[in-house]
């Protein structure tokens, strides 16, 4: 036997024993092992070794535990039989995540709203605002024009925004005006949609803190009629305390104090209009507006520091009784291109929605002023939406501002050949005659500022009209006594 | 065990009852520790059940659920290495400076006829010491080619290695075990009579 065919058989002594070899090979390994010793040693070794470890008897198992098992391998197969558990889907495992990160932001956002810190204040103020315009919207004209005595209050608007440009912004009106912007986020729904509809809530969005600035700026001079108004011991009303002027609105139909409030009150309210609009013209808007509402007396006072209403209301009657000696009512032809003119002298704001929400407090104040004696309905001047005519106002007012009188007077003249309504037409007069006089035709000016007198002579226009005759003939200087403006 | 994948429960206790004596064995002649055994049994039932969605029937149910014991009998021994606490299966040092005898061996064999226990009360700590005195690679491998019957095809799949090195295991179990039984006085004749050489 060859010596590698031996170890081959050892190697499948292994298999031979335990029986894990073929019929085959088993039987070649039995030919192989009746004649070689050594593999039959080996194999005996094997076979030994295997009887001897055959006497470890076989251990049974221990029952403890085998029930449990049991019972737990019932349930197992329950379940198993019900079918696999739902998974956790994948959005479900999403969820939480998702969930969690929603809530962040949420937080997120509330917290950056209520960073800013002037968020509520201007809630207040605002709703004020809203609240004494609603007011003076529903107060019948004859409550609101105590005869004579509603008359002073627009004199009284005038100083203040007139004092607007000059006047530097003071840290009082600033921290009352500023978050303006951002109370406007938070308007009504009613207000929202007419900004929206009106696009001026993009514009003074986008504005930024330049709506803000420029609202402070324009605030400025509520400071200094505050000033001036304590300087003068008028404890009526306190303007730079708005909420104060506001909750003063109530009482307005009671008294002339309560009108002249209204009237005060309305016109800030136009004034903040524009401010709102923010950007850096914010304050020419608020200049302009301004002038549509109260006329040329910017001209007048020129930027002098204004007086308080109550002030003005005792002041504007002097001025009254002192122009009307030498203002006859002048013919309306003799206001060059006037003739059959319809005009709607209001400035304002650019766009035609625009004026549909703006001008409303002011043509409120010049209902107040005219007595609504020739004056439409706001809601009418409004729905009109000629935009030519403001358009023709507003550059007027450029041209005004670039110098340019004799540009300011034709665009004034052709405003006032458009159909305007009796407050527009006024303020258009007497802006007229203000460029007139400018100018130096004093007939020309005359004859508008006679036009203004013999259109609503009680109005508060006429009464800056009186103003402005008083003063270019010289009478300014030695004003007559104070008495009840002319009807 | 398909059956109790589907959820047939019976299944499973017709699976525990043919399997659980020799995987018992099998653990308790790896592990040398009955009270151990029987909790590695335990478990490993245990992990047979959570286990069960994982089961293919590509493999035998057998060789699965032995090689689940042996990982778990790999770790009860590593756990045990660390104790480093006296068994009664370890070995104590005698008086005359032998190996000595496991403390076991003095406790009768209780539930055995008196023949038959005086016998296994002799020759069992002598096979049982054989055993224990093999690596436990080798031991492994014999235990369950001997005790358990699994092929050496399966016992390499069950411990890891190839079919060649389970054998050469078998080979070197099988000598050493010859030669621990010879110097304990072991043999196939001493152990056919109930006779010892020990003690």
């Amino acid at each position: 036997m060859k010596p590698q065919n031996l170890h081959a058989h050892e190697d499948r002594l292994l298999d031979f024993a335990y029986g894990e070899l073929a019929a085959p090979d088993a039987q070649a390994v039995e030919a192989h092992l009746q004649g070689c010793t050594r593999c039959t040693q080996a194999l005996a070794d094997i076979r030994g070794v295997r009887v001897t470890m055959a006497h470890l008897s076989t251990e049974s198992a221990p029952d403890a535990g085998l029930d449990s098992l049991l019972a737990y391998a019932q349930q197992a197969a329950r379940r198993a039989a019900e079918g696999p558990a739902p998974a956790p889907s994948r959005w479900r495992r999403w969820l939480l995540p998702v969930m969690g990160l929603a809530s962040v932001a949420m937080v997120g956002v509330f917290a950056l709203r209520s960073v800013a810190p002037v968020a509520e204040a201007p809630l207040a103020l605002r709703t004020n605002a809203d609240l004494s315009r609603q007011v003076a919207e529903a107060v019948p004209p004859e409550a609101r024009h105590p005869t004579s005595s509603a008359a002073p209050p627009a004199p009284a608007e005038a100083p203040m925004a007139m004092a607007m440009a000059p006047a530097p912004a003071h840290a009082e009106p600033f921290d009352g005006e500023a978050p303006k912007e951002s109370y406007a986020k938070k308007a009504s729904s009613t207000r929202a949609k007419a900004e929206l509809e009106s696009g001026r809530a993009e514009g003074w969005e986008s504005a930024g803190s330049g709506g803000g600035l420029s609202g402070a700026v324009a605030q400025g001079p509520r400071g200094g009629a505050a000033a001036k108004s304590k300087a003068s011991g008028q404890s009526v009303s306190d303007p730079p305390a708005l909420g104060q002027k506001e909750k003063s609105v109530p009482r307005k139909p009671e008294s002339v104090e309560g009108g002249a409030l209204d009237n005060q009150v309305a016109v800030a309210e136009a004034r903040r209009e524009p401010l709102r609009l923010g950007g850096s013209t914010s304050r020419e808007e608020a200049e302009s507006s301004f002038d549509d509402l109260a006329g040329m007396e910017k001209d007048t006072d020129d930027m002098a520091p204004p007086p308080a209403a109550p002030a003005l209301a005792a002041e504007a009657p002097r001025r009254d009784a002192a122009v009307q000696r030498p203002a006859p009512s002048a013919p309306a032809a003799a206001i060059p291109g006037q003739g059959g003119v319809e005009t709607k002298g209001g400035r304002l704001p650019p766009t035609a929605s625009r004026s549909r929400s703006l001008p409303l407090p002011a043509k409120k104040l010049d209902d107040d002023r005219l007595g609504g004696a020739p004056a439409t309905p706001p809601q009418d001047a409004d729905k009109g939406g000629r935009p030519s005519s403001m358009e023709l106002s507003r550059q007027a007012q450029d041209a005004r501002r670039s110098g340019n009188r004799e540009l300011e007077v034709n665009l004034l003249r052709q405003a006032l050949s458009v159909e305007t309504s009796g407050t527009e037409r006024l303020g258009l007069l007497n802006r007229l005659c203000d460029a007139e006089f400018a100018l130096g035709r004093r007939r020309e000016a005359q004859a508008a500022c006679n036009q203004v007198l013999s259109e609503a002579p009680g109005s508060s226009a006429a009464q800056v009209a009186r103003s402005r005759l008083m003063r270019q003939d010289g009478a300014l200087e030695a004003p007559a006594a104070p008495s009840q403006p002319t009807e | 065990m398909l059956a109790f994948q589907a959820g047939d429960a019976r299944a499973f206790e017709v699976l525990v009852r043919r399997h659980r004596t020799p995987v018992f064995n099998f653990i308790l002649r790896f592990v040398g520790h009955r009270a151990r055994a029987e909790d590695v049994l335990q478990e490993t039932w245990l992990k047979v059940v959570r286990s069960a969605g994982e089961y293919q029937a590509k493999a035998r149910f057998t060789t699965w659920v032995y090689t689940i014991a042996r990982n778990l009998c790999v770790d009860s021994a590593r756990k045990e290495s660390y104790r480093q606490a006296a068994s009664l299966e370890a070995p104590v040092n005698g008086a005359d400076g032998d190996e000595g005898r496991a403390l076991g061996e003095a406790l009768p064999d209780a539930g055995a006829s008196p023949e038959r226990g005086a016998h296994n009360a002799r020759l069992r700590p002598l096979l049982e010491r054989a055993l224990a005195s093999l690596p436990d690679e080798q031991r492994e491998v014999f235990i369950l080619r001997e005790y358990s019957g699994i092929p050496f095809k399966d016992i390499a799949e069950v411990t890891g290695v190839s079919e060649n090195t389970v054998k050469s295991r078998m080979r070197y179990a099988l000598d050493g075990l010859r030669r621990r039984l010879a110097e304990l006085g072991v043999d196939g004749d001493l152990a056919e009579d109930g006779r010892t050489v020990v003690g």
